[in-house]
């Protein structure tokens, strides 16, 4: 009974979250459950045979890969495995150090909670009814983003109003899809269909102009929680609208919707850089950084019958590094100087006080803004490659994208690197207070960067599964 | 007789969220909210039995239940005389949904031939009726409480509407789990924000 896909992938982790939401007062039992059970399932995911028969020593061990629950279908294949044990990979990661970067007692529990319903997102059929799972996912965050203590943010309560403003617009796609199958291809219900299918991945994906709970969140929640939330709905969002094109040859098929995918993920590279450029707040990085990773990843889309697909596995371990040690290093400047508040102005003199964090935050915008020799570097090169000619048109705006990211990283850096006020002599400018903690994080994930911008296939070989499902999206019309 | 009750639970219904949406009067809301489901239930279509419609309102008065009682063990929020005198923002959101709920009663007969052939014109009124006032919430109101009571309006209209094209009892378990989630988040947000006021 055990040995199936969706027992051990979704049904065990949701009870362990019970159980871990009993334990949340057991600060060191809490985490080491979370750490042992999410670390298991990442190295199961990732060692389990196509065939779904795993062997030790002389024992061999069967596996099912789909379970009924109320007459409908759950199946997690060995082509799913590689996002599964992805997200399970972003529950360890973000929980070995959730404890100690004081986040929300909740977390082991809510973390694995929402790990295992982005996974029963992905695998339940019909694959629409995820969308009820996607809000669900959101009002489970709610503990996490707004915790107790604090005073509930506008920012939390727009983004569970979205979702859940999404969710109606995917499930009555999925009632129409239902007659397109023997519909004309002209037909209104195509175009009604396909309005509702996108208007909700915009919304879901937080695109322009509904995108303004992303800066809100970032603000008023702790950087740590977001950030793990945040990587965890990228991928499997982006995976999930995989989806659509690879069942709906209509969907794919439609006249310029490939081109359309492509203006869309520029348009939001352009305005998230245009964002950043602006920004003074150090939290709302994050937010705007997310929006220009979905702008890389809706490239990657609309790149698909070029090729663009394959690098979208490229993209993801640079990004939880990215989102990782970005958010680490807000939390721990925070921590290390409560006066701070937030302003990136006010970051002057800490190259000299906090010469790791510095560094680390310096080499986190540089990746992410996709500059040479660091991690995002590859897939975001090799995707800019693919573009079609387009007189000028998109390499334009691509380009004006990469400058607001840039003014937004020389910016810090130059905050960062001039002495304040207060500090002048050279005798003050001495490193204060970072612990071997912090120098062994920062040291680690420059050295990370580097590794994943010279060797790219490193880490992407991990993540190459994730297009397995798709065979369909890559066939021309 | 159906007809006539049918109708009446329409306007019921849509009388409650308009209710919800114009005052800020917490038991005044909590009430309005419980009467909607029970209009719910009474217009929610039978054809395969009383269960669907059984479980949608046992569900929706469950949700309302649990916002109430935080209320009122926790005294969040204060009890104010009612007065039926109306704001100038009250007026403005009273006509706004007036406005929306004409276009509904005037668009539904041609909604119902071309898009929603399945469903029946009074599911199809007091189902958009209430996603839009819902919305109409949604969009003007900031307090935690009033937001949450939205989201329940707006869910419970499109749930209505869906139960009347497609039955599926794992969706209908995922719709429970997410109506008392978000009750609950509610009850939340209201003691949290208690908390934080306390010194």
């Amino acid at each position: 009974m055990i040995n199936n896909t969706v027992i051990i992938w979704i049904l065990i982790p949701v009870a362990l979250s019970g159980i871990l939401a009993l334990l949340q007062r057991f600060a060191k039992l809490s985490t080491a459950i979370v750490l042992v059970s999410s670390a298991l399932l990442t190295v199961l995911a990732f060692i389990l045979p196509e065939d779904l028969i795993l062997s030790i020593g002389s024992r061999q061990i069967a596996f099912t890969d789909s379970l009924e629950i109320f007459g409908r279908v759950l199946k997690i294949t060995k082509a799913n495995l590689s996002l599964v044990g992805g997200i399970y990979l972003c529950v360890f990661l973000w929980n070995s150090l959730a404890r100690k970067l004081e986040t929300s007692q909740w977390f082991n529990a809510l973390s694995l909670l929402i790990a295992s319903l982005w996974i029963s997102a992905l695998a339940v059929q019909p694959f629409l009814y995820a969308s009820v799972i996607i809000l669900l996912v959101a009002v489970v965050s709610i503990p996490l983003l707004s915790p107790r203590g604090s005073r509930s943010g506008a920012g939390v309560l727009r983004y569970v109003t979205l979702q859940a403003i999404a969710m109606p617009l995917i499930l009555l796609s999925a009632w129409m899809l239902s007659d397109i199958e023997t519909a004309p291809s002209a037909s209104a219900l195509i175009l009604r269909a396909t309005v509702l299918i996108l208007g909700g991945f915009a919304i879901w994906l937080a695109l322009f102009p509904v995108h303004t709970w992303l800066p809100m969140v970032g603000q008023e929640s702790h950087p740590w929680t977001l950030s793990f939330l945040l990587v965890v709905m990228q991928s499997s969002l982006t995976v999930f609208f995989i989806y659509f094109f690879e069942e709906y040859a209509w969907l794919r098929n439609l006249p310029n919707i490939w081109e359309i995918l492509r203006w869309a993920g520029i348009g939001t590279i352009f305005i998230a850089s245009l964002l950043l450029s602006f920004q003074n707040q150090i939290r709302r990085l994050l937010a705007y950084f997310y929006l220009w990773e979905t702008g890389y990843a809706l490239l990657a889309i609309g790149l698909a019958q070029d090729g663009g697909l394959h690098y979208l596995p490229l993209i993801f371990m640079p990004r939880i590094l990215g989102y990782a040690g970005l958010s680490y290093i807000i939390v721990k400047l925070e921590h290390l100087e409560p006066d701070f508040d937030g302003n990136i102005n006010n970051l002057k003199g800490f190259f000299h006080r906090y010469p790791f964090l510095s560094l680390g935050l310096i080499s986190t915008l540089l990746s992410l803004s996709g500059l040479p020799i660091l991690a995002s570097f590859p897939a975001k090169r090799h995707l800019i490659n693919l573009l079609p000619w387009s007189g000028y048109g998109m390499e334009t705006w691509l380009i004006l994208g990469f400058v607001g990211a840039l003014i937004m990283t020389f910016r810090i850096i130059y905050a960062l690197v001039s002495p304040s006020e207060e500090e002048q002599a050279i005798a003050m400018l001495a490193p204060q207070k970072e612990d071997i903690g912090i120098a062994v994080f920062c040291t680690a994930l420059m050295l990370l960067f580097l590794i994943s911008g010279f060797f790219p296939s490193i880490f992407s070989g991990l993540f190459k599964g994730i297009l397995a499902p798709f065979e369909n999206i890559y066939l021309f019309n | 007789m159906t007809k006539f009750l049918l109708t009446a639970a329409v306007i019921t219904g849509l009388l409650a969220a308009l209710a919800n949406l114009v005052r800020r009067k917490w038991l005044f809301n909590i009430l309005a909210l419980a009467i909607q489901y029970v209009c719910i239930f009474i217009v929610f279509p039978k054809t395969d039995g009383f269960m669907h419609a059984l479980i949608k309102i046992i569900v929706g008065l469950m949700s309302t239940l649990i916002i109430y009682l935080t209320i009122q063990n926790t005294g969040a929020v204060k009890r104010e005389p009612f007065e039926f005198k109306l704001s100038a923002g009250e007026l403005f959101r009273m006509l706004s949904a007036v406005f929306l709920v004409t276009l509904v009663v005037l668009a539904s007969p041609w909604l119902l031939k071309e898009v929603f052939p399945q469903s029946n014109i009074y599911i199809l009124i007091l189902s958009l009726g209430l996603a839009l006032i819902g919305l109409l919430q949604l969009g003007s109101k900031t307090e935690s409480l009033y937001v949450i009571i939205g989201l329940l309006t707006f869910l419970s209209g499109f749930e209505l509407l869906y139960g009347s094209l497609e039955f599926s009892a794992l969706l209908e378990a995922l719709f429970a789990i997410v109506n008392l989630l978000i009750a609950i988040a509610g009850a939340f947000f209201i003691v949290k924000d208690l908390e934080t006021e306390t010194p």
